[in-house]
C-alpha cells in the first residue's frame, strides 16, 4: 500500500473515506484475470495465423453463410423485438388493466429462464406437432427447425432488452408535453407521432443494439430450435463449438474474434447514441 | 374575446375541486385567478382550455358554448407552468407546431410560416434564437419562447399557468414588466393563475380570488383591497386581525363598547370585524375601544412592531412610534379607527 | 405549487393525454396476444411436457444418478462463483462510487464488457487459455491439474459470465447515494470497516440481494459458456442444463423438461422475489435498467 500511495494520489482526488487502494486494486485484478486477460488470449490466438489465414477462414463459405445467418436474423429479430418492445413498454407504464404487475415481471423472463429451458421450450411449442407448429402446420408452414425458428428464439432472448430501455423514459414523459401539445390544435395521433415518439429513438435504439449484440451471441436457446443445417440455419456461434470439437482453435478463435469485434462495435454504437442524445436533449 | 364560465362545478372522485363557479372576462382584459395552492385556480383554467372537463356548468368564448369543444378545437394559448417546450424541436419548431398541425386548408405556408416565427421571436424580444434547443436557453428565455409558442395560433384567449413560478426572483421581477407591455400591444384576453398576491396585483386588470372550489370575489385591485367580499380575502390580501363584535341600533359594538363608524346598511347581531394593522392606533385609556396585554416588541427600520394579546381574538400586531414609551408586560389600549364587518 | 389533479378524468370524457378506448384496448390486446405467445406459452409448456407421463415419471427423472449429480453440481459452481462475484461486486462498486478517479467511465465499461460476449465466446476463451493445445495447457498438464472438462473450467465460465451482474447493480445504486453518510460516520469515529458494515451495507442490501439473485439465476442456467468447457461427461462434468440437453437430445422429453422444470422454477421465484422487492423496496433499488 505504501508504495502504490504516491501513484494512487496522482491518480484520484484526496477523500477521507478509505479502502481505495485495496478495493480498487482488488476489482483490477480480478477483471485482469477474469476477463481481460482471456479475452488477450483470444486475440492472440486468432492473430497467430496471421492475415491470410485469418481471412481464409473468415471468407470460408460455410463461416460466411453462418455468420450470414446470424446477423441477418439476428437484425430481423431485433427489430421486431424493438418494436412489440416499445408497443408492450407503452401498454405496461401507460394503461392500467388487471393483471398489469404479473405481466410486467413476466418480461423478463427471458433474463431468468435459463437459455437450454428456452431454447427446449420453443422447440416443443413450434415443431410440427407442437401446440403453435401444429397450428401453422396445416399451411405447409415450418416454423421448428428452419431459420423461422431461430427468428422465434431471438426475439424472445431480445423482447425484455427493448421494453427495459424505452419503459423508464416512457414513465417520464412529461404530462404537460401532451397537453401542450393538445392545446396547439394538434390530433392524438399527432401528438404521438411528432412530441412523444421522438424523445424516446435514442432509447429505442439502445434497446435494438441491445438486442442485437445479445441476438449475435446466443446460443442455448436457438440450436433446439434452429434444426442447425450448414448454410441454412446453422448460427455462428455453434460452427465456433464445431470448431473446437474438430480441435480446430485458431478457426474458432477467428470466428469468435469477428464476432466479438461486431458487439464492440454494437456497444460503441450505443454509446455514441447515448453521448448524442444528451448533447441534443439535455439528458438521455 | 369574452370568456364567461357559468354555474361551474368540478369534481375529482369524493372531492369538490370547483363548485359553483360564475365568472365573466371581458374581451382584452389581464385577468389573474389568485389563490392558495389547492384552492381550484389551475382546475378552473384547464377547464377553460378544455383540458378538464367540467362535471356541471358552460363556458362559452365570445357567446359561443365551447363546453364540449375537445381542446384541439378551442383555440386557446396555454403556457405551462414548466413550459413544456418540445425538447427534441428547435425554438423555430417548436413555436411553429401548432400552425403545422393546422388541417391542410388552413394551413399557412412554410415561407408565411416563417415569417409568423420571426415576427413572434421580435415580438418576445428574443430574436435570432430560431435553431437554438431549449436545453440551450435559460429558465427566462423558454418562458418567453412558450409564450410565442402559444400565441402563435392566434389563440381565443391566453391562459397561463403559474408563469413565473419555476424562475427565480430577478427574472422573475422582468418577466412580469415584460408580459404586462405584451399584453398591451396585442391587447390579447389574458387569464393567468398565481399563488402570489403580489404579482397578481402588479400585473392584473382585475384579479378573481378562489379558495376551497369557490370564487371568493372578482374585482379590480381597488375594488378586493377596500371592499374585501369575505374574510377569506380580507386575510389573504394582507395581515388582518379579527374582533368579535356585535352589530345593534346602527351602532358596532366592540366588548359592549360602541365604535367611531357606522355599519352598513342590513348587518345586525354578532358579527367578526376585520382590520388591518393601520386600522388601529394607541389611544389614551379613557378612549380605548379594546385593551391587551403587550407580549413582545421588536424593532423594525422605521417603527416598533409590538405584539398584542388579548385584545382581538388572536394575538395582533400594530407599529408604533419609536419614541412610544411601552414596555412588555404594559397593558395598552386600542382605539379602531376602520374595519370590515362579516357576518358570522 | 400546482394544484393540479392527479386522478384521471371522470368517465365519459376523453382525457387528452391518453388514446381512445378503442386504440387503447387494441394495444392492450396486441401486446398481451405477443406476450402470451413468446414469453407465457414458452413456460407453461415446460411443466406440460415434464407432467405428461404423470407425477410418477416426472418424480423418476431425479432419481437417476446422473440428474442428481447434475444437480449437485450446479449448485456447487452456483455456490463458488456467485460469492466471488459478489466480493467484486462490492469492492467495484466501492472504489467506483466512493472515490474519483481517473478512468472511471473505462473501468465501468470493461466491467459490463462480459454482457456483450457471446456465451460461446466466453467459454472458447478459457478453451484457449488452459485447454489441452492452449497457452497453459501443457504446464497445467504436466502438473497433474485439470481445468477444462473439470469443475475449474466450468466455474471460471460461470463466473465471466455472471461477472457484470452484482457489481452493475451496486455501482449505480452507491453512486446515488453518494458518500456524505460514510463521511458522517468516519466523523463520528468510525473505523472504515465498521462504516461499511453499519451505514454501507444496510443501504445497499436490498439492490445487493437484487443482483445476487439476477447472479445466482444466470449462474445456475448458464448454458453455451459451461457447455464448451464441460466435455459433457455424464455424472461429472454435466450441469443441470447439460443435463437437459442430452435428455432431450436422446428423445428422453419427460426426463428432460422435468429437470427443465426445476430451472423454470428458480427462473419463476426470481422473478417473484425481483418484483417484490421493485414493489416493496423500489426506492432502494437502482433506477438503471438491469439485464
Amino acid at each position: 500500500m505504501s508504495s502504490a500511495a504516491p501513484v494512487l494520489s496522482r491518480l484520484k482526488r484526496p477523500s477521507v473515506i478509505p479502502g481505495f487502494g485495496i478495493t480498487f486494486g482488488f476489482s483490477l485484478f480480478y477483471l485482469g484475470l477474469i476477463v481481460l486477460l482471456p479475452l488477450a488470449a483470444l486475440i492472440v490466438r486468432a492473430s497467430r495465423i496471421g492475415w491470410d489465414g485469418f481471412l481464409a477462414v473468415a471468407t470460408d463459405s460455410r463461416v460466411l453463410a453462418a455468420l450470414k445467418v446470424s446477423f441477418g436474423i439476428s437484425l430481423l429479430a431485433a427489430l421486431v423485438a424493438s418494436v412489440f418492445g416499445l408497443l408492450v413498454a407503452w401498454v405496461l407504464t401507460r394503461y392500467d388493466f388487471p393483471g398489469r404487475r404479473i405481466i410486467d415481471a413476466v418480461v423478463d423472463l427471458p433474463f431468468a429462464l435459463p437459455t437450454a429451458v428456452a431454447g427446449i421450450a420453443l422447440a416443443a411449442l413450434y415443431a410440427p406437432n407442437g401446440w403453435i407448429g401444429g397450428l401453422v402446420e396445416p399451411f405447409g408452414l415450418k416454423i421448428a427447425y428452419t431459420p423461422a425458428g431461430i427468428f422465434i428464439a431471438l426475439v424472445f432472448i431480445g423482447l425484455p432488452f427493448a421494453v427495459r430501455t424505452v419503459e423508464p423514459l416512457i414513465a417520464e414523459i412529461d404530462r404537460e408535453q401532451e397537453e401542450a401539445s393538445a392545446t396547439l390544435g394538434a390530433s392524438r395521433s399527432r401528438t404521438l407521432w411528432k412530441v412523444l415518439l421522438p424523445p424516446l429513438i435514442p432509447a429505442i435504439l439502445t434497446g435494438f443494439a441491445l438486442a442485437f449484440a445479445r441476438a449475435v451471441g446466443e446460443y442455448g436457446s436457438v440450436i433446439f430450435i434452429a434444426g442447425n443445417l450448414p448454410y441454412v440455419s446453422e448460427i455462428a456461434p455453434l460452427l465456433i463449438v464445431i470448431k473446437l470439437s474438430e480441435f480446430d482453435y485458431a478457426g474458432a478463435a477467428v470466428i469468435a474474434t469477428i464476432m466479438l469485434a461486431i458487439s464492440f462495435l454494437a456497444l460503441l454504437v450505443i454509446n455514441l447514441i447515448q453521448a448524442w442524445s444528451r448533447r441534443r436533449f439535455g439528458h438521455v | 374575446m369574452e370568456i364567461r364560465v357559468a354555474d361551474v362545478a368540478k369534481r375529482f372522485g369524493a372531492n369538490a375541486a370547483l363548485e359553483d363557479i360564475n365568472l365573466t372576462v371581458r374581451p382584452g382584459e389581464l385577468l389573474a385567478l389568485l389563490g392558495p395552492s389547492g384552492s381550484g385556480k389551475t382546475t378552473l383554467l384547464r377547464v377553460i382550455a378544455g383540458l378538464e372537463e367540467a362535471n356541471q356548468g358552460h363556458v362559452y368564448f365570445g357567446g359561443q358554448d365551447a363546453t364540449s369543444l375537445p381542446v384541439q378545437k378551442r383555440q386557446v394559448g396555454f403556457v405551462f407552468q414548466h413550459y413544456a417546450l418540445f425538447r427534441h424541436m428547435n425554438v423555430a419548431d417548436n413555436i411553429a407546431y401548432g400552425l403545422r398541425a393546422r388541417e391542410r386548408a388552413r394551413r399557412p405556408a412554410e415561407s408565411e410560416i416563417r415569417d409568423r416565427v420571426g415576427k413572434l421571436l421580435d415580438l418576445v424580444q428574443l430574436p435570432g434564437l430560431e435553431k437554438r434547443f431549449p436545453a440551450q436557453l435559460s429558465g427566462g428565455q423558454r418562458q418567453r419562447i412558450a409564450l410565442a409558442r402559444a400565441l402563435a395560433v392566434e389563440p381565443r384567449v391566453l391562459l397561463l399557468d403559474e408563469p413565473f413560478g419555476a424562475l427565480d426572483a430577478k427574472v422573475r421581477k422582468d418577466l412580469r414588466g415584460w408580459l404586462r407591455e405584451i399584453h398591451e400591444r396585442t391587447g390579447q384576453t389574458t387569464i393567468f393563475v398565481t399563488h402570489d398576491q403580489d404579482e397578481a396585483l402588479e400585473l392584473a386588470d382585475r384579479v378573481a380570488i378562489m379558495s376551497q372550489g369557490r370564487l371568493e370575489q372578482v374585482g379590480t385591485i381597488d375594488e378586493v383591497q377596500d371592499r374585501p367580499a369575505t374574510p377569506f380575502v380580507m386575510n389573504f390580501l394582507g395581515d388582518a386581525v379579527r374582533f368579535d363584535a356585535t352589530v345593534a341600533d346602527g351602532r358596532i359594538l366592540v366588548a359592549g363598547r360602541p365604535l367611531g363608524f357606522r355599519p352598513p346598511q342590513g348587518l345586525s347581531g354578532a358579527v367578526d370585524l376585520y382590520c388591518r394593522p393601520w386600522h388601529l392606533h394607541l389611544v389614551p385609556s379613557e378612549q380605548e375601544d379594546a385593551s391587551g396585554t403587550i407580549t413582545a416588541i421588536r424593532r423594525l427600520a422605521g417603527a416598533r412592531r409590538v405584539e398584542v394579546s388579548g385584545a382581538a381574538a388572536e394575538t395582533l400586531e400594530i407599529d408604533v412610534p419609536l419614541d412610544a414609551p411601552l414596555q412588555p408586560g404594559e397593558t395598552v389600549h386600542l382605539g379602531i379607527k376602520q374595519g370590515f364587518l362579516f357576518p358570522r | 405549487m400546482s394544484d393540479r389533479p392527479l386522478s384521471p378524468s371522470p368517465e365519459g370524457w376523453e382525457s387528452v393525454t391518453t388514446e381512445r378506448p378503442v386504440v387503447r384496448w387494441t394495444a392492450i390486446t396486441v401486446a398481451l396476444v405477443f406476450l402470451a405467445l413468446f414469453l407465457l406459452l414458452p413456460l407453461v409448456i415446460v411443466f406440460v411436457e415434464a407432467f405428461r407421463r404423470g407425477a410418477q415419471a416426472y418424480l423418476e427423472a431425479f432419481q437417476e444418478p446422473d440428474a442428481q449429480a447434475a444437480i449437485w453440481l450446479t449448485l456447487t459452481v452456483a455456490a463458488i462463483s456467485v460469492p466471488l462475484n459478489v466480493l467484486f461486486g462490492l469492492t467495484a462498486s466501492w472504489a467506483i462510487a466512493k472515490f474519483d478517479f481517473k478512468g472511471k467511465s473505462l473501468l465501468i465499461t470493461l466491467i459490463d464488457l462480459p454482457f456483450s460476449v457471446s456465451p460461446v465466446v466466453a467459454g472458447l476463451i478459457y478453451v484457449l487459455l488452459f485447454g489441452a493445445q492452449g497457452f497453459f495447457g501443457p504446464f497445467l498438464s504436466a502438473a497433474g491439474f485439470k481445468v477444462i472438462f473439470a469443475l475449474p473450467g466450468i466455474v471460471l465460465a460461470t463466473v465471466f459470465v455472471t461477472f457484470p451482474f452484482v457489481a452493475r447493480e451496486l455501482i449505480p445504486l452507491m453512486q446515488e447515494q453518494g458518500t456524505s453518510e460514510e463521511e458522517a460516520a468516519l466523523t463520528l469515529g468510525a473505523s472504515g470497516w465498521r462504516t461499511f458494515w453499519t451505514v454501507t451495507l444496510p443501504n445497499i442490501r436490498w439492490g445487493l440481494l437484487y443482483g445476487v439473485l439476477l447472479c445466482n439465476a444466470r449462474a445456475m442456467g448458464e448454458f453455451g459458456a459451461v457447455s464448451v468447457v464441460s466435455g459433457h461427461i455424464r455424472g461429472l462434468t454435466n450441469t443441470m442444463p447439460l443435463h437437459v440437453e442430452i435428455l432431450y437430445n436422446e428423445y428422453n422429453f419427460v426426463a428432460a423438461f422435468a429437470v427443465a422444470s426445476l430451472l423454470a422454477g428458480l427462473a419463476i421465484f426470481t422473478l417473484g422475489v425481483k418484483s417484490f422487492l421493485e414493489w416493496r423496496y423500489g426506492d432502494s433499488l437502482s433506477k438503471r435498467v438491469s439485464h
